[in-house]
């Protein structure tokens, strides 16, 4: 166990050395004042003891340090000489401030005497901190580093889980007493509305996602998922796959943010001949997935087996299957131009939504402008049909099937099944129910944020907050401000947040949004699509290195290099999927 | 004893013990006693300078003998000295223990202008060097402990030193000579300072005089990548070091040696009378100074970032570019701060609409504008250079003042009046009638650097583990490079704090722009 002394920052501390300060500086003038320029020695008092304050404040957490303390001094007194010397003193006694070189001579006394008080303040207040400073209080003796008395912990790594952990970190910026961990089944922290773009190649995954460790400087981050939370005894359980050194986590609060999952509504046949779109792995996967089926494809002589191969369907109309359909469909048509055996013609693109207009999230307007537009570049729209089923090779419409080897699911979402471990009451949709404090109303220690709470919100037309990540980080933002306000007994922060705006990219230069109720569409809506996207992507490398991924994008074509070996099916195994 | 302290990416193993400081400390304290009773003309008798001077070469080597790790910091070190030997000794003590009465009268001040500059510097610097010469002489000779970078471990494998190679250095310096020896020229009176430059070679003409100036100039620059070429490896830092050394030169050359060269004086004269006609040179060796060590310092800092930082081995969590942000930002608030303080003085010299000129008005709501703007711009570049520099309040406001010096000479002198399309003089009498935007400039750096400390400690967060400092909460402060240049950043704010006061306020006799 180390020990070390060190300057403590408490109010009380603050006061102790402002009075010696004052003290030494009041000794110091009085010495000096003996022998100073003919002025009166109440002003000289005045001066020593300002300066002896200042010196405390400028200079006072500084471990103590012989001549450094005497030099530390000359600062100080220069300082006072142009604030109190040259004008303030001047200003009291009815003079002009001395700013004309030719008055300075009568000054320059006093510069030498303050230089002089100075020096000595320096040197007796660090004289003092070094002989009597842990006696005084002024330096404190502590285990180095102090153990932690209070555990915060949060579940999760998306928005509210990060916003929460970063707003933590701040309020108990210099509180090595209280301890934040922060466990998360990936270590980075996904940009959701950059997804399809990865999965489209025009954006470098890991450009998208900043490691959760660069972001945090106390927060300690466990990566792994979460077995059972006991919450009586106050302890997270963490799964034999967590990279930890404990198996449990005990907690004085717990923040609950871990998020939604597809909801595939109990249809296993979807679930097990879908790719899904919610991570990084699956944006990665499915790109590699496209790129292999175009080189199958190349070299497929049987035009029935090619067209499945080069048809693309996605489920789901809201942001995430657009979006996706928007980049699929540039990079799909923009890829054929390396495999000189394909016709663009080919490749078809289906969009299934059960909806009478996709992007039902935004005003009709501009759905029915989505879908025109994505239309004209080459999209079919099933609408208001239903997947209901999925076998390997087609997708089932009830009685219709397309033949097709890509089928990705964006039609559903539901709560982490890891709110069941909690053994707290759920909400009809799973959820955990939160007061718009986002504190649990039964359990005062158990709050959450994100999609996987039921936040009231008095701004939405369903009552609750929708689950975007514009509110996830408002809501982490909230739970991390009210924890400090529990803990250092303070009133909470309500949740009370009206909703900016959405956006959707359609795909190349394309886009609709609709911010404070007005709509925008085309080449402007894109435009603003990637300033605020891009303005949100946390840390300035990853926006500087996104960037540079899209200015890159305008002079080559997208990267087909296929990273991810899905095994060699031979021609039969093709044949007989189509 | 073990010091853990690392400088210049060299981990020191040990620190001189006291008996090799000491002695160290008292030869070169002999030696500079010696040459300052020969060569200089105002010293007491032999054998008081000579007890001084070897006084304060043990009180060096107690004092300052552990941080002398470089010729750079045993010169500055030993001007720290001087300076302080200036105001205690001969300014305090000695004037006490005679009996003289009142003391630090403007008068008497003035007359021990001269003493001033033989402890600075005729004491002071050569005390510093030779100290750092003779302890290294010791070392070698008697195999002592050697402050010495430790040898790779497999711990903690060694990679590019951070700073430049010596010849690398020595070219940067060259080319930063000359560069300052171009600015130099800016503001004064060629047509005097040439010829006089050239009769240094028996010559008369303009051009040698130039062409002299010139290599005079590189010749110093060499000098200050040799004497600081693991001092001076950062921008804000260099910028320190080179007005330190350019003041330095300003004694050393028109000063002293000038004379003495071409026979004027005979032993050297330093009267206060004397240096203010040398006002003119004083900016221009501030400027030039500041020039080759700020060069001197980027190249430095280049070298860090494309072959010491970039290197996997020493990769921090926050590359340059997001600490380059972080400077913006903070910078630009600290100006605005610096700025509004700085428009006191602005109003109260009735200076706004001169400040309005520059984009062609004559308004005090757009000199305004204009001024914050500057002062945004300044704020900016202080938060770039300095941002790991400062490490405490103190250290924020000297660094602050110190920069608010440098754009006093460099933008109040220098810029202005060529953004107006007038040449800068920098003649005793308008540097004396720029006074008052010096204590704006003094106001505007004591805001910008406290602010600008207040708000990195805002955004500062204790770290955890093996990045944890208990002791500070700007973790993010360098506390080898802040140690390193403290003392040089006393010594010159000192220097400057007497020494203008002085020149610019006391009898005004000189009217020479050389």
């Amino acid at each position: 166990m180390k020990i070390t002394l060190y300057s403590t920052f408490s109010r009380v501390t603050v006061l102790k050395r402002l009075l010696l300060g004052l003290i030494v500086g009041l000794l110091a003038a009085r010495l000096i004042g003996g022998v100073a320029p003919p002025e009166n020695m109440l002003v000289h008092l005045i001066t020593g003891s300002l300066m002896g304050m200042g010196y405390a404040w400028l200079f006072g957490t500084q471990t103590p340090r012989g001549m450094a303390d005497l030099l530390n001094g000359f600062p100080v007194a220069i300082g006072a000489w142009v604030l109190l010397g040259v004008n303030l003193y001047p200003l009291l006694t009815g003079s002009s401030p001395m700013w004309q070189a030719n008055a300075i001579i009568t000054a320059l006394p006093t510069l030498i005497a303050y230089l002089l008080m100075g020096s000595l303040t320096g040197l007796g207040y660090g004289a003092i901190c070094h002989w009597f400073g842990q006696r005084l209080g002024l330096l404190t003796a502590v285990v180095d580093p102090p153990p932690v008395q209070t555990h915060l912990v949060i579940l999760g790594g998306g928005y509210a889980g990060v916003a929460a952990a970063e707003t933590l970190e701040a309020e108990f910026a210099h509180d090595p007493t209280v301890g934040i961990w922060l466990v998360s089944s990936t270590n980075y922290l996904l940009h959701t509305p950059m997804l399809s773009e990865v999965a489209a190649s025009a954006v470098n995954a890991q450009h998208i996602s900043p490691p959760l460790r660069s972001a945090f400087r106390r927060v300690q981050v466990v990566q792994g998922s979460v077995e059972r939370v006991d919450l009586t005894e106050r302890i997270v359980y963490l799964a034999a796959d967590a990279h930890s050194p404990q198996s449990q986590l005990p907690f004085h609060q717990l923040v609950v943010a871990v998020g939604a999952i597809p909801n595939f509504f109990g249809n296993q046949s979807i679930e097990a001949n879908s790719f899904t779109f919610k991570s990084l792995d699956d944006a990665v996967r499915l790109r590699n997935h496209i790129i292999d089926r175009f080189e199958r494809a190349d070299h497929e002589a049987d035009a029935a087996v090619r067209q499945a191969l080069l048809t693309f369907v996605v489920a789901g109309g809201g942001f995430a299957g657009v979006e996706l359909m928007g980049s699929l469909n540039d990079f799909t048509r923009g890829i054929t131009a390396s495999y000189p055996n394909l016709d663009p013609d080919e490749v078809r693109i289906v969009l299934v939504h059960s909806g009478e207009t996709i992007l039902p999230e935004l005003s009709p307007t501009l759905g029915q402008y989505a879908q025109e537009k994505l239309a004209e570049r080459g999209v079919e729209f099933m609408l208001k049909t239903r997947v209901t089923g999925a076998e390997a090779g087609c997708v089932l419409l009830g009685e219709k099937a397309i033949a097709t080897h890509t089928f990705v699911w964006t039609a559903g979402n539901r709560p982490s099944p890891v709110l069941q471990q909690l053994g707290v009451p759920l909400t009809q949709r799973g959820q955990l129910e939160v007061n718009s404090y986002l504190v649990s109303p039964t359990i005062p220690y158990l709050w959450a944020a994100g999609d996987c709470a039921q936040v009231p919100d008095k701004h939405s037309r369903t009552g609750f907050a929708p689950p975007t990540a514009q509110h996830a980080l408002r809501e982490g933002k909230v739970i991390g401000h009210n924890i400090a306000a529990t803990l250092r007994k303070r009133g909470l922060t309500e949740f009370d947040f009206k909703t900016l705006g959405s956006l959707s990219a359609l795909g190349h230069q394309l886009a609709v949004a609709e911010i404070f109720g007005y709509r925008f569409a085309g080449l402007l809506a894109w435009l603003m699509w990637r300033t605020i996207y891009l303005s949100k992507l946390p840390t300035l490398e990853k926006r500087v290195r996104v960037g540079l991924d899209w200015l890159l994008d305008l002079f080559f074509p997208p990267d087909i290099v296929q990273t991810i070996d899905f095994g060699r099916e031979t021609k039969e195994d093709i044949h007989d999927k189509s | 004893m073990i010091n853990r302290n690392e400088t210049n990416g060299l981990r020191i193993t040990g620190v001189p013990w006291l008996g090799q400081r000491l002695l160290a400390g008292g030869l070169a304290g002999l030696l500079a006693g010696l040459f300052c009773s020969f060569a200089v003309e105002q010293v007491d008798s032999l054998l008081i300078t000579l007890l001084t001077s070897i006084g304060l070469g043990l009180v060096f080597g107690l004092c300052f003998g552990p941080v002398v790790r470089t010729a750079g910091a045993g010169l500055i070190g030993g001007q720290a000295l001087g300076l302080l030997w200036w105001l205690f000794g001969s300014l305090t003590l000695l004037p006490l223990l005679r009996g003289e009465g009142m003391l630090w009268t403007g008068t008497r001040i003035e007359r021990l202008f001269a003493e001033l500059l033989m402890q600075w510097v005729g004491l002071g610097a050569l005390l510093g060097v030779l100290y750092y010469g003779i302890g290294e002489w010791l070392r070698w000779r008697y195999s002592l402990p050697t402050p010495a970078p430790v040898a790779p471990t497999k711990r903690r494998p060694r990679s590019q030193a951070i700073a430049p190679p010596l010849v690398q250095s020595l070219i940067i310096g060259a080319f930063s000579g000359l560069l300052g020896s171009w600015v130099f020229a800016w503001g004064i009176d060629r047509n005097a300072f040439y010829p006089i430059v050239a009769q240094l070679v028996g010559a008369e003409s303009m051009m040698i005089g130039r062409t002299l100036h010139y290599v005079i100039g590189t010749v110093i620059g060499i000098s200050f990548g040799l004497l600081f070429q693991r001092d001076a490896q950062r921008p804000g830092v260099g910028l320190l070091w080179g007005i330190n050394y350019g003041l330095l030169w300003w004694v050393i050359g028109p000063l002293t040696l000038m004379p003495w060269l071409l026979g004027v004086r005979q032993p050297v004269v330093w009267s206060l009378n004397v240096a203010q006609n040398f006002v003119a040179s004083l900016i221009a060796h501030l400027l030039y100074g500041a020039l080759v060590g700020y060069f001197v310092g980027v190249a430095g800092k280049l070298w860090e970032v494309l072959f010491v930082a970039s290197d996997p081995i020493n990769r921090r969590r926050e590359g340059a570019g997001i600490q380059g942000v972080q400077g913006i930002l903070l910078g630009t608030a600290s100006g605005v701060v610096g700025g509004l303080l700085f428009t006191i003085v602005m109003v109260g010299v009735g200076a706004l609409p001169t400040i309005a000129q520059l984009v062609g008005a004559r308004s005090l709501i757009a000199g305004f504008v204009v001024h914050l703007l500057i002062s945004i711009i300044i704020g900016i570049s202080y938060g770039l250079l300095f941002q790991n520099q400062v490490n405490n309040y103190g250290a924020g406001l000297a660094w602050g003042m110190l920069y608010g010096v440098f754009w006093w000479a460099w933008g109040a002198l220098t810029l202005f009046p060529l953004l107006l399309r007038q040449a800068p003089v920098w003649s005793l009498a308008t540097v004396a009638g720029a006074y008052p935007s010096l204590i704006g400039h003094l106001l505007y750096g004591a805001g910008l650097g406290l602010f600008f400390h207040y708000l990195t400690q805002r955004y500062a967060i204790t770290p955890r583990g093996r990045h944890a400092h208990p002791a500070s909460a700007t973790a993010n402060a360098d506390p080898a490079v802040a140690d390193a240049s403290t003392a040089a950043l006393w010594a010159v704010t000192l220097t400057l704090a007497i020494l203008l006061p002085l020149l610019l306020s006391a009898n005004q006799t000189g009217g020479g722009s050389y």
